[in-house]
């Protein structure tokens, strides 16, 4: 028989066994009857020559070699009896680990999926971003230029593939359009991902000789329009029908027609950051991928992708690439105000992930904490507990029972408590993933991969583990200890001090751990509230933004006609009652800009330039800070004149005293006004104006500390008929969408979509640091009152204890406040011993958090202030419950205690 | 090593083999019920010994013992142990005694 097989039959083992002893106990009576004895003289003799039945059965047990296993089912057993006898603190236990494994759980499965996993590609881990940025080296600033592609490209050993990535927001046409995120690529999704389509085919390379350029580009003499292919992603192929007829057919997509070509199979993931073009969006998925060619001497903003050679190293690639770039540029002898712009290579892995590692670490670790805390919670209870049970532990030992068995019953409970915990948790982590896979506004690429799978179960369980572990440590110590003095009648004279000792510990290592969250929470909470006070525009409530959409090819129109088109547009709007301003904006892309009259080597900082009718300034709410606005008489000058931001100004700063002190100079646009040919047109600088924040211009996100400084140029520079409409109203501005969408339609090929309000807008930029701030809030929260439940608890316990003595001390005539003085200075003591050490702890991890907050400082003195407070007033109002019931013992009573 | 040997006469029980051993050697040894019971298990749990229920001489059931081919081969390895471990203390002892001697 195996010995598992020993196991389940171990009731009909121990039959026979009992019936084989009995069998030679009688038979040994039996002869020893027979050679002369008496009967009750056999029987004494015969059970002297035994020895104790019951240590023969022990041996042949301990010969049969599946004791521990037995005694643990009996230890399982046990535990599960007992924590079905007091349900209250197995209820509170289970909860409590639910709370802690179940958050954990979730972050694990989150950090899993975002950060550990590797990206769907073949061989991820040779695909690299490279990208070109300014020294500020954030990057979203990326851009890429034709002349350095194709040099990488003839002439880059260390690379298999290379293509040219440039990603955003176009709307794809129709009766209905859409608003559509795609990717433009100039390689074979095969040759660079190792991906090929499911459905239809993939590029090939006649694809990219003239392939159109990518939606917001300006077409180039090396782009046609009618070589467009699009491989559709499986969400978006879905959406429209999931029809395989599908392929074959166009699409229309900012005006270009794209041939459907292929689709994508559902696990491929292109996570981009918003470009400089357009939208955040609360998805980081594309929907198209699409051919592109970057036409030559062209310099478009995003960045190349590529794949390595095996066995070459970035830092190879980079010495290789970074060499052909510099040969290119000192070839075309242009001075491009590169000295700005600097090379960069990294892993994809490390571009896609590496911005939200941080923020999701510091989520991972407050999520550790509350564990810690929950742990600790319950060895208090359990510390309470054993106290309870000491008599039945003391006559244990004297009967024999070794300390190790002891310790292992005590595992035993611990473990059936942790398990039952962290089913429930696991439980509580999975519906929490539903949750956070299906948030809007979170930004956090790969979000929606995070699932319960097995690794994350292997976490779970592994958690479930280590908080039994710990549950243990301290009980397990205690065990066994002064057997004696348990065995005596008075409990809790002995007991109460060593306990009460451990008791104090706990309170203070709770307070502590909880600081440290609650320190995040509320350094974040600071943050959010900076970049939502920050730079604010006037009553953005008040403003309608909505994206007027032409179907007509901008270059067709004279620029004179556009002009005229959009300025009768805004009129019009603005003759409709309650609009008190309209006005029309759109972005070129980054530009690297200096300012006449500083050292060419310093002074050029990529700058977002606007495109803005004369109404602007209050259709927007941007606030003028110094010098003017535009006004109808400089419709015409030269050289032009523009309206920077207040970021710009303090860019070029640190040359300057202030702000006022750039009005008058000169700088040098993007493009060349009618009537010149320069591309690098000068302007003069006439105002200052706040920074203009919008929700939809990625790179300005609110809360990037590397937010572009802004340079508004008047419309008529380069007129528009699309672009972002902005329509102030004196009141709420939603009553006025139906007449604003009349106007906008009655003209011709215009259409208006994704109308919202400015505030809106505003909000869901804001989300995903929203989102961060709810969550790290959340634990926080489930961490303070962790610790307000096992603060009272203590205490609730520590005045049991004393109630003999407070009893005493009422009866000799201490005053009710007298008692309640000293149960609270005691707490007070503790308390303040916890705060303090968790004080010094957060503001040591702090400093790793550094990244993530924004216009604050990691040892920002309000933040840690008000922390402070708050787990003091806290922890103190927890205390104070159980020592105001202490205060109102009846003496009689209380003397009686035992 | 003795309970193999009287268990490879035959199948025979717990007390038979307390009785034999005694009997055989004249009394000199005398198995413990509570160092016999234990071996004969754990001989069983190795898989030298096979055990089954079977009516004894007085009518009851009883557990009977045998000796498995490999509690055979192991007897026979033990008992050439044990011989030639005797022997050479017999030879020490002999050596000593005749310097001694």
């Amino acid at each position: 028989m195996r010995w598992w097989q020993r196991l389940l039959r171990g009731d009909r083992l121990e039959r026979e066994l009992d019936v084989e002893l009995r069998y030679h106990f009688d038979r040994q009576v039996d002869d020893f009857i027979q050679s002369g004895m008496s009967a009750e003289e056999a029987r004494r003799r015969t059970r002297l020559q035994f020895g104790g039945l019951d240590q023969v059965k022990e041996g042949c047990r301990d010969a049969r070699g599946t004791r521990w296993v037995e005694e643990a089912l009996t230890d399982i057993r046990l535990a599960v009896r007992l924590l079905l006898k007091d349900r209250a603190f197995a209820v509170v236990g289970v909860m409590t680990l639910a709370l802690g494994i179940g958050a954990n759980t979730a972050m694990f499965s989150v950090v899993e999926s975002v950060l550990l996993a590797p990206l769907p590609y073949r061989n991820p881990e040779r695909m690299v971003w490279i990208s070109e940025n300014d020294v500020g080296g954030t990057n979203r600033l990326a851009t890429v230029s034709a002349a350095n592609l194709e040099a990488w490209r003839s002439s880059a050993t260390s690379l298999e593939a290379l293509s040219v990535l440039l990603t955003g927001d176009a709307t794809m046409g129709g009766d209905e359009p859409i608003q559509v995120r795609v990717a433009c690529l100039s390689e074979s999704l095969s040759r660079l991902f190792g991906v090929a389509p499911v459905v239809g085919r993939d590029f090939s390379p006649e694809h990219f000789k003239h392939a159109p350029q990518a939606p917001g580009l300006r077409a180039s003499p090396d782009n046609r329009s009618d070589t467009g292919a699009a491989v559709l992603s499986d969400r978006l192929f879905r959406r429209l029908g999931g029809d395989p007829a599908m392929l074959g057919k166009s699409v229309t997509i900012s005006n270009v027609q794209y041939t459907v070509i292929g689709v994508l199979p559902s696990s491929f993931r292109l996570p981009v950051t918003p470009s400089l073009q357009l939208g955040v969006g609360a998805q980081t998925d594309i929907d198209l991928v699409l051919n592109t060619t970057l036409g030559r001497g062209t310099r478009g903003p995003g960045a190349v992708l590529a794949r390595m050679k095996p066995e070459i190293e970035i830092q190879t690639a980079f010495a290789e690439l970074e060499g052909i770039r510099e040969a290119v540029n000192q070839a075309s002898a242009k001075s491009e105000a590169s000295s700005g712009v600097k090379l960069q290579v990294i892993s994809l892995h490390d571009h896609v992930v590496g911005g939200t590692r941080r923020v999701l670490l510091i989520l991972w670790a407050s999520v550790g904490f509350v564990l810690l805390v929950a742990c600790v919670n319950i060895v208090s209870l359990l510390l309470a507990r054993g106290v309870a049970r000491e008599q039945e532990t003391a006559i244990r030992i004297a009967l024999g029972a070794g300390r190790w068995r002891l310790v292992r019953q005590m595992l035993a409970e611990n473990m059936v408590l942790a398990f039952a915990g962290g089913l429930a948790g696991m439980l509580l982590g999975y519906a929490v993933i539903r949750t956070l896979t299906h948030a809007s506004g979170v930004d956090i690429p790969r979000l929606q991969d995070a699932t319960l799978n097995g690794k994350v179960l292997l976490f779970s369980a592994a958690a479930c583990v280590m908080s039994g572990i710990l549950l243990s440590l301290i009980p397990a110590l205690r065990a066994g200890v002064n057997p004696g003095g348990h065995l005596k009648a008075s409990v809790g004279t002995t007991s109460s001090r060593g306990v009460r000792h451990w008791h104090s510990a706990l309170v203070v290592c709770e307070l502590a751990l909880a600081m440290i969250p609650l320190t995040g929470a509320s350094l974040m909470l600071r943050s959010l509230w900076q970049v939502q006070s920050e730079g604010a525009l006037l009553t953005p409530h008040q403003v309608l933004t909505a994206r007027i959409q032409s179907s007509g090819v901008q270059g067709a129109t004279p620029p004179a006609d556009r002009l005229r088109q959009s300025d009768e547009l805004l009129e019009q709007l603005e003759a409709l009652p309650g609009v008190r301003a309209a006005a029309l904006w759109s972005v070129t892309f980054g530009y690297p800009t200096r300012i006449a009259g500083l050292p060419q080597q310093e002074q050029s900082a990529i700058a977002m330039w606007f495109n803005v009718s004369p109404n602007y300034r209050d259709a927007s709410g941007v606030r003028l800070l110094a010098g003017r606005w535009f006004a109808d008489s400089d419709r015409g000058v030269t050289p032009p004149t523009v309206v920077v931001s207040e970021r710009f100004a303090r860019t070029f700063s640190t040359d300057f005293p202030s702000i006022e002190s750039i009005i008058g100079r000169t700088t040098f646009g993007p493009f060349a006004p009618p009537g010149s040919s320069e591309r690098d047109a000068p302007m003069t600088i006439i105002g200052v104006v706040s920074d203009f924040r919008s929700g939809r211009l990625g790179i300005l996100q609110p809360d990037d500390p590397n937010a572009l400084p802004q340079v508004f140029f008047p419309d008529v520079l380069r007129p528009m008929v699309a672009g972002e409409l902005l329509v102030r109203a004196t009141a709420s501005p939603l009553g006025l969408v139906d007449s604003i969408r009349k106007v906008v339609h009655s003209r011709p090929g215009v259409r208006l979509m994704a109308i919202r309000t400015l505030d809106d807008q505003l909000t869901a930029a804001v989300a995903p640091r929203s989102f961060n701030t709810l969550l790290i809030v959340v634990f926080a929260g489930i961490a303070l009152l962790l610790t307000t439940v096992g603060v009272s608890g203590v205490l609730r316990y520590a005045v049991a204890q004393r109630t003999h003595e407070i009893g005493l001390r009422l009866a000799l005539g201490a005053r009710e406040a007298d008692i309640l003085r000293m149960i609270l200075s005691d707490a007070v003591v503790l308390i303040v011993a916890g705060v303090a050490i968790g004080l010094v702890g957060s503001a040591a991890l702090s400093k790793l958090a550094g990244g993530v907050l924004y216009g604050v400082t990691p040892t920002d003195p309000y933040a840690y202030t008000a922390v402070t407070l708050l787990l003091v007033a806290v922890a103190v109002l927890s205390a104070y419950l159980p020592a105001r019931s202490a205060m109102r013992l009846d003496p009689n009573i209380a003397l009686r205690h035992e | 090593m003795l309970i193999l040997r009287v268990v490879a006469l035959g199948p025979i029980h717990g007390y038979a083999i307390s009785q034999r051993i005694q009997q055989i050697s004249r009394d000199v040894l005398q198995v413990l019920q509570g160092s016999l019971y234990p071996a004969l298990h754990r001989l069983e749990n190795k898989g030298l010994l096979l055990a089954e229920w079977q009516t004894s001489e007085t009518g009851r059931d009883a557990k009977f013992y045998r000796l498995t081919p490999k509690g055979r081969a192991q007897l026979k390895t033990e008992t050439a142990n044990w011989a030639r471990v005797s022997a050479a203390i017999a030879m020490v002892l002999g050596a000593a005694k005749g310097e001694v001697g």
